[in-house]
């Protein structure tokens, strides 16, 4: 059941490349918070959890996201992205907050409540 | 001792067509944290090179062969041309190590996956070495294996 759970929640981050983003962030309807991440940083993988369960409590609400640096350097490059995790709530189109470093599920929620 | 909950990016990194240079010219290669133990990525890495080719230099203050090479305790204990210094220690480790590059005249710094170093970065690049970081030598040379040897 937990597994199960786990993988219902997977499919609702989005991944998202170079070619895809402008058209699933910038253009996107409801709010959205993207993570800049790569497999090699531990920090990483420790927010990726926590960013399923957000994904899963914003349901309908808001978009999760992830991009993974490595494959998206020019993403990185245009956000200024020094460090990961970093994460970047767009809404309009535009970077509405910015989080760098491990973050806690109930401050992105929050944050993406008063985005709404 | 706290984990730092991030991860630095490079601020700068090779090219494409530079990190394609770097590998097409090289003939030797040190690495340095190369493991005796066949499931660590510095041994499978290290091993994938010598086969494509490479001259590989173990350094290693602990070993004394691997791979049928002569380990050394420190770069600078290499009494031969160095073209590469591949890197598979902790990221503050590098600075000492981008001394030790710049002081053999090695010609790149490249550090595996998860290894950035930003000022050391600057450092090596303002003595005129190459620099690519976080990223494995053994993924970009099979990436890039119809050009390079």
């Amino acid at each position: 059941m937990k597994l199960k759970l786990s993988q219902q929640n997977m499919k609702d981050i989005v991944e998202l490349s170079e070619r895809n983003f402008d058209a699933q962030v910038l253009n996107a309807a409801s709010p959205v918070l993207v993570d800049f991440w790569a497999p090699w940083c531990g920090p990483c993988k420790m927010q990726l959890p926590i960013l399923e369960a957000v994904a899963g409590r914003m349901s309908g609400q808001a978009v999760v996201a992830k991009v993974n640096v490595d494959d998206a350097p020019n993403l990185a490059g245009r956000y200024g992205i020094t460090s990961i995790p970093t994460l970047l709530l767009f809404k309009g189109g535009k970077v509405a907050r910015q989080f760098v470093g491990l973050q806690m599920e109930s401050a992105l929620v929050a944050a993406l409540e008063a985005t709404k | 001792m706290t984990m730092s909950d991030t991860c630095d990016m490079p601020l700068q990194n090779a090219t494409p067509d530079e990190v394609q240079t770097i590998l097409a010219t090289a003939k030797t290669i040190a690495v340095v944290g190369l493991s005796d133990k066949p499931d660590r990525d510095s041994y499978r890495v290290a091993a994938y090179l010598q086969q494509r080719g490479y001259r590989i230099v173990p350094i290693n203050p602990n070993l004394s062969e691997v791979l049928g090479e002569k380990v050394y305790g420190s770069l600078r204990d290499v009494r031969e041309p160095v073209d590469i210094v591949d890197i598979f220690r902790k990221p503050q480790t590098v600075p000492g190590l981008v001394e030790e590059a710049i002081a053999i005249g090695a010609k790149a710094v490249w550090m595996q996956n998860g290894i950035v170093h930003n000022a050391a970065a600057d450092k090596a690049r303002g003595a005129g070495l190459k620099v690519v970081m976080s990223r494995c030598i053994m993924v970009e040379h099979r990436r890039l294996s119809s050009s390079v040897p």
